[in-house]
């Protein structure tokens, strides 16, 4: 009898805090949102500069992604399969992004690609903007979602062992019908995870883009950015249209991802 | 022949893990490699299938030389020990994986692998995904998928492994009849005898990566050569007796010496092995015509019954002072114990706890002689280490047991020497499996000649200043006086051993210095040459005598496989002996040193001094009793 009375309690608890601390805030915004109608919500967010700075943030995301996606896995092969002098260091190194405040982040990529800087005029004597400029969001976006990919996928590649693998070249299989029959199929729920959390992080980041690319609307103005910029100029429900998209886009996709993941042949 | 490895030898580190393996599988044979956890078994099955390249020897499968073949283009199939299947694939899409490979069109692999899906009994299982099937079902699917494309070969690691043992048995049942079916040349790895037994047309056991012994299961079990095998499989009895005149003793009982039993030299250990089935209890004496073998009275200390046998425990009266090798003795205790197994049919017969009963045996084994045991006396790591050395070195040479054996004062010698020793081993121990250390706090002769006293050692090698004394010669002869073992000297460390003279005179008793330098060469794989000195050339007699002596000698080495030849020197013993041993091609010398000293005959702890100081070479003195 206690016993289902722990249980209950521990549910509750549960539930309520997952209500206070996030369900709560999200109905008050989407509230918040309607509150001058549907129609007058629509025109907040179809504004030029409304929907420019959303595909910014989309496409720049979703560049970032795949970079990451690559580079992540990459990554977790080589922490898993390879022993190298400086493993360690290399394997703390990754989490970095985590720890340091994103305004520092942005600072670091103005240091070293900013106009006065030898890599900033490099690239500004081929043509390439980084500073101010979508190849900027993309490296600061890449720096502060470094960490999901590759901590996604290194501990279930840790699991799968060589084993599988070597069944396959048993087989008969060769390298590249392993990577990608046998590898990449084992690997992918934890890669789609790893990819859904550097979007989502992507789409609601702030400070390093700020930094690195300023607030320039129409050009290098990104979804958050816009949202800060509106709420300055008082115009709050300028900045609950785009907040909601935000909020609903990044919903969806841990909802899709939670869809995926269950899979029969996943225990 | 479907399978041949040859001179297997494998590397990680500075770990050995796989040591000059050979062997051979016929067709159609299953075959199981059984070792303990680490032994290097696994190891050798990953070689054969290609996903391990060995650091030397071959692998040629079906006749074509595989050895640096990558594993997709062997055509054998792998069991792994945790299955590995693919996840993501359903079990029919996992069992043709190696028929898409090989682009098999898709009805043709359908047929195909419900065809081998109904031969592990799994129809109808075809669309579920692995983790959906029970550990025995995925175990049966990894091993259709391993015989989709009709290997020649089957490799399976510990493929019960993570099995309940319920099923087990099924399962080993399942596995034998499909593998007499398809006729496929497996080899399987285990650490589980009963499997192995119940499985294998024949039995590799192994052990720290060498292939100790091989062999039909029964043959493993009633004749096995090793100690090593006659412990890890079964229960048993072994016990060391002592061979004396063509009759092997144990304690105050004789056995006949069987005739098939391997040669053991006079006075050498006998070590008997018995298995608890084998001995019979009885409330009378046996009578000579039993065909039973009377081992004298014992009583019952432990009785353990288990449904049709009941096990027991015996304490033998006859026996004590017999060393038992299994069961393993505990500290302390005073007699021999055996352990007994009998049916229990009529159990008001069997036997009562604490009653004493008539002990026989219906049938013994007597096992292979074992590899020389060195005892080296180490002295203080500041000694001269060369006698160390040279013993560590004659160890690995010959596969045998090195002892390093210390004595010390006080607790602080105690943990420096300790200390040593355990870097010694961590050497070592690879290389020879069979080492062991010792220290012990007391006087030094006394330990060293307790030490001596067990019975077990062949060799004793020690610096010869041990006693203290700085003459070397006094030392030798008490060591030789009162170890009676044969003392092996040196003062320069040296390497290989390759070829061994052996001095010798005619009608020395028991010839016992031949025996003992021919086992040393046959162990060590090296030459020898025998030596005797002809004092008198004119004496008809004499020269007869003593080449008839060096052809026998020629003879019985060349008998144990050892490349010999045999020279005559003439003059004066002494300096026959030291010119003949100066020449460069010799190792090591052989000695024969008559006990007890006659004052009129040559000083042998003499030459042995010259051999070693001005010649640098061993000298191992071999001590013969003139009665």
């Amino acid at each position: 009898m206690s016993e289902r009375w722990s249980d209950f309690i521990q549910r509750s608890l549960m539930f309520f805090y997952l209500g206070l601390l996030i369900l709560l805030p999200i109905v008050a915004i989407t509230v918040a949102s309607l509150e001058q109608g549907i129609a007058s919500l629509w025109g907040n967010i179809t504004t030029p500069q409304a929907l420019y700075a959303l595909r910014l943030t989309i496409t720049t995301a979703i560049i970032m992604v795949v970079l990451n996606v690559v580079m992540g896995t990459l990554t977790a092969f080589v922490l898993v399969r390879y022993n190298f002098p400086g493993k360690n260091v290399m394997n703390a190194l990754i989490d970095l992004p985590f720890a340091i405040p994103t305004v520092v982040t942005g600072i670091m990529l103005v240091i070293l690609y900013g106009p006065n800087s030898v890599l900033g005029t490099m690239f500004s004597g081929w043509g390439i903007e980084v500073i101010f400029a979508k190849p900027g969001i993309i490296l600061a976006l890449l720096f502060v979602s470094y960490p999901f990919v590759v901590r996604a996928v290194q501990p279930v590649l840790q699991d799968l062992g060589p084993d599988m693998e070597n069944a396959a070249r048993t087989l008969g299989a060769g390298k590249l019908r392993i990577f990608f029959q046998v590898t990449l199929p084992a690997l992918l729920p934890a890669i789609l995870t790893g990819a859904a959390l550097s979007f989502s992080r992507a789409m609601g980041e702030f400070g390093s883009i700020v930094v690195v690319a300023g607030n320039i609307p129409l050009k290098s103005q990104v979804a958050a950015v816009y949202i800060y910029g509106e709420l300055e100029s008082n115009n709050p429900q300028g900045a609950l249209g785009l907040s909601v998209v935000l909020l609903i886009i990044s919903f969806l996709v841990l909802l899709v991802l939670n869809f995926l993941q269950r899979r029969k042949w996943q225990v | 022949m479907s399978i041949v490895i040859n001179n297997l030898r494998k590397q990680f580190g500075h770990a050995l893990v796989v040591n000059n393996v050979s062997l051979e599988i016929q067709e159609g044979e299953l075959f199981v490699l059984l070792g303990a956890s680490g032994s290097g078994k696994s190891t050798i099955l990953r070689i054969i299938a290609g996903l391990l390249e060995p650091d030397s020897g071959s692998v040629t499968i079906n006749g074509v030389d595989m050895t640096h073949v990558d594993a997709r283009k062997r055509n054998v199939g792998m069991v792994f020990q945790n299955y590995s299947l693919f996840g993501h694939l359903t079990v029919f899409e996992n069992v043709e994986f190696g028929l898409q490979v090989r682009k098999l069109p898709k009805a043709q692999r359908r047929n195909r692998s419900k065809e081998l899906l109904e031969a592990v009994g799994l129809t109808g299982l075809g669309h579920r995904y692995p983790a959906q099937l029970s550990g025995g079902q995925q175990q049966r699917v990894a091993v259709a998928r391993a015989l989709a494309y009709n290997p020649r070969v089957l490799l399976m690691d510990e493929p019960f492994g993570a099995l309940d043992v319920k099923i087990r048995g099924t399962l080993r049942q399942n596995l034998q009849e499909i593998q007499r079916r398809l006729n496929v040349t497996t080899i399987l790895v285990t650490h589980d005898q009963e499997e192995a037994f119940e499985l294998a047309d024949r039995i590799g056991v192994i052990e720290r990566g060498q292939l100790i012994e091989i062999g039909p299961p029964d043959v493993l079990y009633h004749h096995p050569k090793t100690e090593i095998v006659a412990t890890f499989i079964g229960g048993g009895n072994i016990l060391v007796g002592r061979e004396e005149e063509g009759r092997i003793r144990l304690g105050k009982v004789f056995l006949p010496m069987p005739d098939q039993a391997p040669l053991h030299a006079q006075g050498s250990p006998v070590r008997v092995l018995f298995r608890p089935e084998t001995v019979v209890l009885s409330r009378e004496a046996f009578s000579n015509a039993s065909g039973i073998y009377p081992l004298g009275q014992g009583r019952v200390l432990k009785r353990i019954f288990n449904g049709p046998v009941q096990r027991l425990v015996l304490e033998m009266e006859e026996l004590a002072g017999v060393r038992p090798l299994k069961p393993v003795p505990r500290y302390g205790q005073p007699r021999t114990r055996i352990e007994v197994v009998e049916t229990t049919t009529g159990l008001h017969h069997g036997a009562r706890f604490d009653e004493t009963l008539w002990v026989g045996v219906r049938d013994y084994h007597i096992l292979e002689p074992s590899g020389i045991k060195f005892l080296v006396y180490t002295g203080s790591p500041e000694r001269n280490p060369a006698a160390q050395e040279l013993a560590l070195h004659l160890g690995q040479l010959t596969r045998g047991a090195v002892t390093l054996f210390s004595v010390v004062s006080n607790d602080m010698e105690m943990s420096e020497v300790q200390a040593e020793m355990e870097r010694i081993q961590n050497v070592w121990q690879e290389r020879i499996p069979l080492l062991t250390t010792e220290v012990v706090k007391g006087e030094r002769h006394e330990q060293v000649y307790l030490k001596t006293q067990s019975g077990i050692y062949d060799i004793l090698v020690a610096d010869p200043k041990f006693t203290g004394q700085h003459e070397m010669k006094p030392a030798l002869q008490n060591l030789l006086e009162e170890t009676l073992l044969p003392v092996l000297t040196v003062s320069q460390s040296q390497k290989g051993i390759l070829h061994i003279l052996i001095c010798t005179a005619a009608g020395e008793p028991g010839k016992s210095d031949v025996q003992v330098g021919g086992r040393l060469a046959m162990r060590a794989h090296a030459k020898a040459t025998v030596f005797s000195v002809l004092t008198s050339p004119d004496d008809q007699v004499e020269t007869r005598r003593v080449e008839q002596h060096l052809e026998q000698a020629r003879q019985s080495l060349t008998g144990l496989g050892i490349a010999c030849d045999t020279r005559l020197g003439l003059g004066e013993p002494m300096a026959e002996i030291f010119n003949q041993a100066a020449k460069p091609a010799y190792d090591l010398v052989v000695l024969g040193a008559p006990l007890p000293q006659a004052p009129q005959r040559i000083h042998w702890p003499d030459v042995a001094q010259r051999i070693t100081r001005e010649l640098n070479k061993p000298v191992l003195l071999v001590p013969m009793m003139t009665t």
